[in-house]
């Protein structure tokens, strides 16, 4: 099984239209709502906070960023280098802080239990177990932000990245396509999509894989019937109402509009020997420039 | 050092895998049968995250050009330890020269310089690990030895093994002693039965289960399943039945704006995309996923889905987390326990 383009729709038709997620007779037991996002157990080593049945917006997704840096900062300052043996702080065994779209998780070490968190003498050592543990952190952290939120909240100064992308041609066979598609010309195509500064959502699917937000709707082009075998490390597509560009070689089935090449001046998506390994992070503006 | 002569299918340098990174879209990677690897690396002594070889299928060969002390775990791919020439000083006890001496899974034994261990293979499927005392040196990358093949980084030169690859293995002095027993001064070591895969897979009910009927998900549970042959170090495609997602609005709720949106995956996500065909994730699988999830694998049981054949039929057993997170303190006390038994307490007392 090869993971298909199909999977990083947040579009995908097949599944809109659910209910809020804390309508789940399933989930009543093991959910629990907080100012407007409600946290679940994904697994015995992961807990999730879902704030989409709030508002599924980009005003929700930075608080999702806010959130990961809070619970980075307060549970694992030490900064991630490559080779780095281990990053986790001694006592707390979180191994990892994920954003999606509109949710965060933190996956963590289900055996455990923090030293300064050992049960005393006849306490319920139920109460105790890291997932309840990490449940409730979660939740303190979502709550004091959301705290903190009613003040005056200074707008992050984000970090705008401009990629060069060679538009057209054998580089995006598929631009004539979209152009069909949106009844504009291939010229038109091309700066529509570089009209517009995308923000990073979060990273996923692939190394370096940037979930981003902001494709002109015009622009919008249902996938390839059949995806293609390989599309070619750097390509720039649009799948859906979706644009994003691939850091490795993989077969997808969005239609390839260019490709990013990186020289010396400009680091490849994902490569670990940069510090970090991915040249996009959650958070960062995107600005896509034509190059011939 | 250890010369691939035949490097099998997708043999890979993995150890327990890495953790840290998964928000730059780097999956976790490491050994799929992991309870194999601790086994293995716990019979020659090593912390149970060291790096050893992950085999996907026969023949494998490897020339040992040093003397080691190794341990095969997980299926059985009909290992021989051969005598390639002659063998030097006071071992003739072994036998013959060119002579074959079979080792087990879960089972550690000596290597001479210059014997040849070959792996046959299992028709079907599942994967040997095989440890080395001192583990495999290989410099970690994001805190791993483990190859992420589809990424290309991490293990051995980010890949596969290839015939002609040539691996050092690091110097054990700095390990605790082991305990010997008399007879394998020259022989064969001890060994401790592994654990073999029942027809059952736990796993707690998803979080997207409105996604499903009541009728779906019954036969989630109550079906019989088959790995598929595409299958990979990313995920397993399962065959059975095909289950309908569909809206929940039809199940009589109330519909709203919100969608299902992608959030993080892990190993043992089971997910069913369009066609209805579920597909468990498995270590090298994507961080971040979209499609309905009707379970989650407990992890204490993942690596039976690595050593199912493709015969093999399973189910799916509910469960809850407090049986989750003990089936994982049960594994764990099954490697203490064979650790305490390979450990030579006595010399370590004396220095």
């Amino acid at each position: 099984m090869q993971p298909d383009s199909n999977d990083i729709a947040l579009d995908s038709p097949k599944l809109v239209d659910s209910p809020e997620l804390v309508d789940g007779p399933e989930l009543i037991d093991n959910s629990d709502l907080i100012d407007g996002a409600e946290v679940f157990t994904l697994s015995e080593t992961a807990v999730v906070i879902d704030a989409s049945s709030d508002s599924a917006n980009l005003g929700t997704q930075e608080k999702i960023w806010q959130l990961a840096s809070a619970i980075r900062s307060a549970y694992q300052p030490v900064s991630q280098h490559a080779g780095l043996l281990d990053t986790r702080l001694p006592d707390s065994g979180l191994l990892d802080i994920v954003p999606g779209m509109y949710n965060l998780t933190l996956i963590f070490d289900p055996l455990f239990t923090p030293r300064s968190l050992k049960p005393q003498t006849g306490a319920d050592s139920t109460q105790l177990s890291p997932i309840t543990v990490w449940t409730k952190r979660l939740k303190q952290c979502w709550r004091d932000l959301n705290r903190s939120q009613t003040e005056a909240q200074q707008p992050a100064t984000a970090k705008v990245i401009e990629l060069p992308i060679c538009y057209g041609g054998e580089y995006g066979p598929d631009l004539n396509a979209v152009a069909e598609h949106s009844g504009l010309s291939p010229e038109q195509v091309i700066n529509a999509h570089c009209a517009v500064d995308y923000t990073v959502c979060f990273i996923g699917f692939q190394p370096g894989f940037a979930y981003l937000h902001g494709l002109n709707p015009l622009l919008s082009t249902p996938r390839k019937a059949t995806p293609r075998q390989r599309v070619d490390a750097g390509s720039v597509a649009i799948g859906g109402s979706q644009t994003g560009i691939y850091p490795l070689a993989s077969p997808g089935g969005w239609q390839i509009i260019g490709r990013y090449l990186p020289t010396d001046k400009h680091q490849a998506l994902f490569d670990i020997q940069q510090n970090p390994a991915s040249l996009l992070q959650a958070s960062d503006r995107l600005r896509f420039v034509r190059h011939d | 050092m250890i010369s691939i002569i035949k490097a099998g299918i997708q043999t890979s340098v993995q150890d327990l895998g890495r953790s840290g990174y998964r928000h730059m879209g780097v999956c976790q990677s490491g050994a799929l049968d992991s309870e194999a690897l601790k086994l293995a690396n716990s019979l020659v002594g090593n912390p149970i995250n060291f790096a050893g070889l992950e085999i996907a299928g026969g023949p494998f060969e490897i020339a040992c050009q040093s003397d080691m002390l190794i341990a095969l775990s997980g299926a059985d791919f009909s290992a021989m330890l051969l005598n390639n020439k002659l063998l030097l000083g006071n071992n003739m006890s072994l036998g013959a020269n060119n002579s074959a001496q079979a080792i087990y899974p879960g089972w550690r034994c000596h290597v001479r310089a210059g014997q040849r261990l070959v792996l046959k293979g299992h028709a079907g499927g599942g994967r040997a690990y095989i440890a080395f005392r001192g583990g495999l040196d290989i410099d970690p990358v994001m805190g791993s030895c483990a190859t992420d093949i589809a990424t290309g980084f991490g293990g051995w030169q980010g890949r596969s093994l290839n015939n002609d690859d040539q691996l050092s293995i690091k110097n054990p002095a700095q390990l605790p002693a082991l305990k010997f027993a008399q007879h394998e001064q020259h022989n064969i070591d001890i060994g401790t039965r592994p654990l073999l895969p029942e027809h059952t897979v736990r796993a707690l009910p998803g979080n997207n289960m409105h996604y499903f009927s009541a009728a779906e998900q019954n036969r989630f549970w109550q079906s019989d399943w088959q790995i598929s042959s595409s299958r990979n170090r990313m995920a397993c495609r399962l065959k059975g039945c095909t289950l309908a997602s569909q809206p929940a609005t039809k199940l009589g709720q109330q519909s709203s704006a919100s969608k299902l949106y992608s959030h993080a995956v892990i190993p043992g996500t089971v997910q069913v995309p369009a066609d209805g065909q579920p597909i468990v994730l498995l270590a090298d699988g994507q961080t971040t996923g979209g499609y309905p999830k009707i379970a989650q694998v407990i992890q204490a049981d993942l690596w039976r889905l690595a050593q199912f054949s493709h015969t093999a039929m399973f189910r799916f057993v509910p469960c809850s987390e407090q049986e989750a997170i003990a089936a994982l303190k049960q594994q764990q006390h099954h490697i203490y326990r064979l650790q305490r038994a390979v450990a030579d307490v006595d010399k370590r007392k004396r220095q």
